[in-house]
């Protein structure tokens, strides 16, 4: 058997199937996109060869698709400076909710069952300037200057995206650091508690540096996440009101799909690429510190 | 592990591209295997006989989901009526709708040679030319069409070259809505002119009622009413014309004049708050749950006066207003149009057959006499014999407004914008309703738009 394994020609073998789907819905199209992205290809009729062309228009005259690598930074930034915390600190104060806690688990987790499609009709609903809740609840209460026009004015609208985009994550990032925390041993809190570590030194001066794994790989998803970010920003608002909200996949969709600039398009989708890897690579870069065992 | 979720999802992007990837010729034959769908109308090429009493399947490729209703509804009972009389021949209906999605799917069809028999087509040059150019759209002759009734202009959207390439199957026009009851309610006139309109704006405002529900969001709408206002403003249907080719510009036409009226009717909230992020079902709900007094849509949502999902005391008070005169434009200066028809696939084997079904179908005495008796739309033919006492307030009310129209738009110019441009111009008009414009920026930035979808249609040519 071991010998078997130790084959050069048996590893290729075995691993032929899987590297050939791989190959063939990964690499074979990003090369064909790639291809395209030189191209002024408008879907039907023939294309030409353009060179760098789209890549000079969209590195240097189109505001839009910085705009929309901008957005995707604040997304990011918005994961990682304020879901992320909040989920890691939920994630430990939970521990001490007792019987609670299973039902919160549940509760915390709820958003992110439901499917994309209904939480976001449902928040473009709450968020409606004449007839929404939230701005009817500020008119209730007296706020009536606090109403703004959530999705439809420019400045509000990414903000909006923003909440959403983070509240219909906040479960699958909780749920990470929930079982980071919970997968930290019971004797490691004993440990502390014998010496004399209150709760709040067990959580940020064990149980944090412990889940440093968890938040590397956490925030990398979510780095990830929001650069890819389509389904909200399409279903909220469609990259408007004038482009404030577009994002990546957003105005690659639109225009590929509704302007029919698969050339260009087909280009930000290799500036896409391009884009999330250097993330990646930053991000574990940054993230590169050993925590040792346990 | 991460980094390939990044490439899985651009890949995916990707696939979905290279499987249209196929439009250069020279490739078209290795391409089958991308193109995923198993329901692609070439799957039923296994039918190849295209004599007389062979069996023939025909697809048909409608952009109406729904055959329970409206245009699907007639699309269907009209095949099924021809194969009745025709019991060789089967049609088989795939559906894709909304129609973004449906042109976008047509596109893929063609990329892979996979086109269906019958399908809706839209005079838009962007969609018609590069298929025509590929020769897949079967040509009709005069003598094909001349009893059939068509309004000369309809014929003339689907025309190119002097080759009539579409049936059209109904005429569009831009109207206003309006709530009857809300307005008698309230003791207001419907506004006839736009001093009017700003006026009634005003005092539905402070009622909390929303005065026009605009689907701002979708772009188009606002698009169709900016270019309404050049008309109003001018007086002309051609100013907007003459600007889109370059015979002179937005700013020396008076577009500053227009954008700056569009402001001003913005701002007294002609269209409540928050419009830019109402989409067009968002929009239409407003109206027919009573929130708003009028909404500004085409002819095509007639429906809406016999449409049982609307409760009885709105819709039965629904009418429909000519959209208010401006400084010089009359309303009765319509904006209409001809976009929508149904094209034959010129290289389908059976393509004789099917240019026989669709040129029965759009018979006058079958679709102009369906659509309109049974109120779904206004076809593109003479429909006035047709008229009986079944016909709901609502449709004659628009059957007055499109008769009495003194000038008629005819396919607007912008149509032939490069539709990269022409979405420039979309988002300047929602810039410039944000207020995020002046009047003068907002100008500027559709005559370079407009600048350069001229240059790039002229190097086309």
């Amino acid at each position: 058997m071991h010998r078997m394994m130790s084959d050069k020609r048996t590893i290729f073998l075995m691993m032929a199937p899987g590297f050939a789907v791989f190959f063939a819905i990964v690499f074979i199209p990003v090369f064909v996109s790639l291809f395209y992205s030189f191209t002024d290809w408008d879907g039907i009729s023939a294309y030409r060869m353009v060179g760098l062309h789209n890549y000079r228009e969209l590195l240097l005259h189109d505001p839009v698709f910085w705009k929309a690598l901008r957005n995707a930074f604040l997304l990011g930034g918005a994961f990682l400076l304020i879901q992320h915390p909040l989920a890691v600190a939920t994630a430990m104060i939970l521990q001490y909710c007792g019987r609670a806690e299973k039902a919160l688990r549940t509760i915390l987790f709820i958003p992110s069952i439901i499917s994309g499609f209904v939480t976001s009709k449902m928040w473009v609903q709450i968020l409606s300037t004449q007839f929404g809740l939230l701005n009817r609840l500020l008119d209730a209460v007296g706020l009536s200057t606090w109403r703004q026009d959530w999705l439809g004015s420019s400045s509000w609208a990414i903000a909006s995206i923003i909440f959403v985009a983070m509240w219909q994550g906040f479960g699958y990032a909780f749920l990470l650091y929930y079982t980071g925390v919970k997968g930290i041993p019971q004797d490691l809190h004993e440990a502390a508690r014998l010496d004399g570590a209150t709760a709040w030194q067990l959580n940020t001066r064990i149980v944090l540096p412990l889940l440093q794994p968890v938040i590397r790989t956490s925030i990398i998803l979510a780095f990830i996440a929001a650069f890819k970010q389509m389904d909200t920003v399409y279903l909220m608002t469609q990259g408007g009101p004038d482009n404030s909200t577009q994002f990546l996949a957003t105005y690659l969709y639109q225009k590929a799909f509704s302007i029919n600039l698969y050339g260009y398009a087909n280009a930000i989708s290799v500036l896409f690429i391009i884009v999330c890897l250097l993330v990646t690579a930053a991000l574990n870069r940054m993230g590169r510190q050993e925590v040792g065992e346990f | 592990m991460k980094r390939f979720g990044s490439l899985l999802l651009v890949g995916a992007v990707s696939v979905s591209l290279a499987a249209c990837g196929n439009s250069g010729s020279d490739n078209a034959s290795t391409n089958g295997s991308t193109n995923g769908s198993g329901n692609s109308p070439a799957a039923n090429a296994g039918d190849s006989a295209s004599a007389g009493n062979k069996p023939v399947t025909l697809n048909f490729f409608s952009n109406n989901a729904d055959q329970t209703t409206g245009q699907g509804l007639v699309e269907k009972q009209l095949a099924d009526a021809y194969m009745k009389e025709n019991p060789t021949i089967t049609i088989k209906f795939e559906s894709v709708s909304p129609d973004q999605q449906y042109q976008d799917k047509l596109k893929i069809y063609n990329a892979s040679n996979a086109m269906p028999d019958v399908m809706m087509m839209w005079s838009l040059p962007g969609l018609m030319n590069p298929l025509i150019k590929n020769d897949t759209l079967m040509e009709f002759t005069p003598d094909d069409v001349k009893d059939m009734g068509f309004q000369p202009a309809a014929l003339k959207a689907f025309t190119s070259n002097g080759k009539i390439y579409g049936l059209p199957k109904n005429s569009d026009f831009l109207v206003l809505y309006y709530n009857k009851k809300i307005f008698q309610d309230n003791g207001l006139e419907p506004p006839k002119s736009e001093a009017e309109l700003i006026d009634v704006s005003k005092k539905l405002n402070d009622k909390k009622i929303v005065p026009v529900a605009m689907d701002g969001r979708d772009g188009w709408p606002l698009f169709l009413w900016f270019q309404n206002e050049m008309q109003r403003s001018s007086g002309s249907f051609q100013t907007l014309t003459d600007a889109v080719y370059r015979k002179g510009t937005f700013k020396d036409l008076g577009g500053i004049q227009v954008a700056a009226k569009m402001q001003e009717i913005v701002k007294a909230g002609a269209f409540g708050e928050g419009f830019l992020n109402l989409d067009y079902g968002a929009a239409k709900n407003l109206f027919v749950q009573g929130k708003a007094a009028m909404f500004i849509m085409g002819e095509w949502e007639m429906g809406m006066g016999s449409d049982p999902n609307i409760p009885d005391d709105i819709r039965g008070n629904i009418g429909a207003l000519p959209i208010p005169a401006g400084d010089k434009g009359a309303n009765t200066d319509l904006m209409a149009w001809f976009g929508g028809g149904y094209s034959v696939n010129a290289k389908s084997p059976h393509a004789q057959e099917a240019k026989a079904f669709a040129l029965w179908m759009m018979k006058q005495d079958n679709w102009a006499k369906s659509v309109w008796q049974s109120g779904v739309t206004f076809p593109a033919q003479e429909f006035n014999q047709y008229t009986t006492d079944q016909q709901s307030s609502l449709q004659k009310e628009l059957a007055d407004i499109f008769t009495n129209a003194t000038t008629i738009s005819g396919n607007v110019a912008t149509d032939n914008l490069q539709s990269d441009d022409a979405s420039k111009f979309t988002n300047g008009i929602q810039a410039l309703t944000a207020f995020k414009y002046t009047p003068e920026a907002f100008v500027d930035l559709i005559d370079a738009a407009a600048e350069e979808s001229n240059k790039a249609n002229e190097a086309a040519k």
